[in-house]
């Protein structure tokens, strides 16, 4: 973040500095009169912080719900599909989706962190990853995803936040079976899906289909507009 | 002339064109020194406004006035409008008041100081009817000058006067919903508002300049304000700086929405409308109108008002070029399919929708798929960039839909919805369809049910990008305006 420093724009397409430093980072950027943004950290392909920032004045966030980690709802697919969870990893690592390393993802970590950074931002609750509830899937075997499948309640990595009667927010990671009305349920593979729960509008829901690498990067190109354009 | 012009600021140059626009309505063939404080009047933000507000001038007893005292005056013929001598006299002397003040600009303060140095001219007998004379003017602009241009947020400076135009259930919502956010406006936006007009079919035109009481709009009474007949009349009383258009309209040319906006627009006036018509067939007009006038047209709650579309591409989305969207966009259709799913008739699920308030007592513009074409060409027309007329768009309701269809069709998993598209083609071309469609239930749109919506986009940067609202209600639907209202005053703000 040395950029700011330097009274640069700072664009950033990672989610760490979000989570651990956002209002240090967005009280520097605004006391030198630039814009910190980060529109790529959660759903590239999503223009989620700028809807909020741009597009909801006045809509109070109070809950959100969603799938927010592409790796294991790939896994999960694949494993519905028919293959282990070992060959579904190594697909997804092929597919260049997972790391080396797939713990990050299948314990849960990637989407804590996302989960953070979403309620950090729009809920003004700076959580960090430990105070999300985390559960990954390698309690789930083939079999019982498969079985889920079939009776048309499907596992998912859902992720939420809610703030409570006491305004505290909690949050947690963890596989759940959704009905087959819910709109997380159709969304397989790489795709991820978010419901926002608001004081003004009761459902909005923003998903993005199969990002690739073009929309991975449309994130930092969307925030580098919008900070020259405001500059402007 | 042309070379003293560039020294004008944009206010000022407002004042002109306002001036123009009276001298025009009156007939006349000069614009004389009355039109010119008519413009000063109109033209609220500057300083010269500030202090004929303060004073307490209003344009319609002023315009009154100024047309009894010049009923001789010429009338204009095909030529092109003058400025009279008096009128050059105080824009000579307007430049000379920046001189000796040492600015390096003409703005407001310096037309209305070269207004009131002149001891003669239709505006001086006006103001002298009204009882203010050439010194409280002076004095009130040395004052005004004093304090500094707008230093003070707006929130301390002046209310925005808003005015509602229909006041059925988004009206009602809407302002009901601005008064549960009062607080918030004030303290997260520094935005402060007053109601100052109400107009309907069945009240008239009502204004209030000092706002009426939300409460008492909202129990159906409208205190004692000033009636009148007209909507630049109406504005004018209610001094408005944004106007909320949410009038009935015919869904088939727009009208008369479309008047009602054109009208707010040429008089300085924001304006922020419910209705699609307005979109669908006049937005390139009302879009350049409204940029000449350094005004705000906006439109969020005419497609899915609980979901941001056009902010989100305006805002969110820089860059990227839509190739193709797919959605369900109209909710009685998509409620009468899920109902008919579950085993009513065609006729009990449109009297279900009808009951829910969903769907018109006629439904056969929903059920014919009019609706939904003209929300297709109001995203085609916006986002696209291509002004697609409902007629344009390939049409068919959902009539030839029997129960026994429909449930048959979700049973094998592949129910059956209206499915709106519109695509731009290599040749650049953009089609458009309504039409009922089997979808797969991995499609996105198969678990859109009731009246709920949902779009999907696919654009140059990103793949597939889908928006959708679960049972939007009146106040979701008011939402939208209010957003739309908070840009306006985001704007303002950033323009200071």
């Amino acid at each position: 973040m040395r950029s700011q420093a330097r009274d640069t724009v700072c664009v950033t397409g990672y989610k760490g500095p979000v989570v651990h430093a956002y209002r240090e980072l967005r009280d520097l950027a605004t006391a030198k009169g630039k814009r910190f943004l980060f529109e790529a950290a959660v759903m590239g392909g999503a223009p989620i912080f700028s809807l909020f920032r741009e597009a909801l004045p006045a809509a109070n966030l109070k809950r959100f719900r969603g799938i927010l980690n592409s790796t294991t709802n790939l896994i999960l697919t694949e494993m519905e599909a028919g293959l282990s969870f070992e060959q579904a990893v190594k697909k997804a690592q092929d597919l260049g989706i997972a790391e080396t390393d797939p713990s990050a993802d299948v314990d849960g970590w990637d989407a804590a962190v996302k989960v953070s950074a979403l309620a950090t931002v729009l809920m003004d609750a700076p959580l960090k990853p430990q105070d999300v509830q985390r559960e990954g899937i390698r309690g789930l075997t083939q079999e019982m995803v498969q079985a889920a499948r079939r009776v048309g309640r499907p596992f998912k990595l859902v992720c939420q936040a809610a703030r409570g009667d006491d305004g505290r927010v909690a949050a947690s990671v963890r596989p759940e079976q959704v009905p087959s009305g819910d709109p997380l349920a159709p969304v397989n593979g790489a795709s991820s899906i978010i419901t926002f729960e608001m004081d003004t509008i009761y459902g909005l829901t923003l998903g993005e289909q199969n990002p690739d690498a073009i929309t991975t990067a449309y994130g930092p190109l969307a925030d580098f507009v919008a900070a020259v354009r405001d500059s402007a | 002339m042309s070379n003293k012009l560039e020294r004008f600021t944009q206010r000022a140059r407002q004042v002109l064109a306002f001036a123009q626009e009276e001298a025009e309505r009156m007939q006349h063939s000069h614009i004389g020194t009355e039109h010119l404080l008519l413009g000063l009047i109109r033209e609220k933000s500057g300083v010269g406004g500030r202090v004929l507000s303060e004073l307490g001038l209003e344009v319609l007893p002023v315009r009154q006035i100024a047309k009894r005292r010049t009923a001789a005056a010429k009338t204009s013929g095909p030529s092109r409008l003058e400025l009279s001598p008096n009128t050059k006299r105080v824009l000579e002397r307007a430049v000379g008041e920046a001189r000796r003040m040492g600015h390096d600009y003409i703005g407001t303060e310096h037309l209305l100081l070269g207004l009131v140095h002149q001891n003669a001219g239709t505006a001086i007998d006006v103001l002298k009817e009204l009882g203010i004379s050439a010194e409280q003017i002076r004095r009130q602009t040395r004052r005004v000058l004093e304090e500094g241009p707008s230093q003070t947020p707006r929130s301390q400076e002046r209310a925005y006067s808003l005015a509602l135009l229909g006041f059925g259930n988004v009206g009602r919502a809407l302002a009901s919903l601005l008064k549960s956010k009062r607080d918030e406006l004030r303290e997260k936006y520094g935005i402060e508002w007053k109601i100052t007009g109400v107009a309907s079919r069945r009240i008239g035109w009502l204004a209030k300049p000092d706002g009426f009481e939300v409460d008492a709009l909202l129990s159906g009474s409208y205190q004692s304000s000033i009636t009148t007949s007209n909507i630049q009349d109406w504005l004018e009383a209610s001094r408005a700086d944004v106007l909320f258009e949410n009038s009935s309209m015919n869904p088939h040319t727009g009208q008369p929405a479309i008047d009602y906006i054109r009208a707010a627009l040429e008089l300085g006036v924001h304006t922020v409308t419910a209705n699609k018509g307005p979109v669908v067939y006049a937005y390139h007009e009302l879009r350049d109108l409204a940029m000449a006038k350094g005004k705000r047209f906006l439109f969020e709650a005419t497609v899915m008002g609980g979901a941001p579309i056009f902010s989100l591409f305006r805002e969110a989305l820089p860059a990227a070029n839509l190739k193709r969207f797919r959605g369900i966009l109209n909710s009685t259709t998509n409620l009468i399919i899920t109902e008919m799913e579950n085993g009513l008739s065609f006729d009990q699920a449109v009297k279900k929708a009808q009951e829910l308030g969903i769907a018109e007592t006629d439904p056969s513009f929903d059920v014919d798929g009019w609706d939904a074409t003209v929300k297709v060409s109001a995203l085609a027309t916006v986002l696209m960039d291509v002004p697609i007329k409902p007629q344009d768009v390939q049409r068919e309701g959902i009539r030839a839909l029997a129960p026994e269809i429909v449930q048959a069709a979700r049973a094998e998993g592949r129910p059956y919805k209206l499915v709106c598209q519109a695509e731009r083609g290599d040749d650049g071309q953009v089609t458009a369809s309504v039409r009922p469609a089997q979808v797969p239930l991995n499609d996105p749109l198969a678990s859109v049910r009731g009246a709920s919506s949902i779009i999907q986009f696919q654009m140059d940067t990103i793949y597939g990008l889908t928006l959708s609202e679960q049972d939007p209600d009146a106040l979701t639907t008011a939402y939208g305006p209010l957003a739309d209202f908070i840009t306006i005053a985001r704007t303002e703000a950033s323009a200071r």
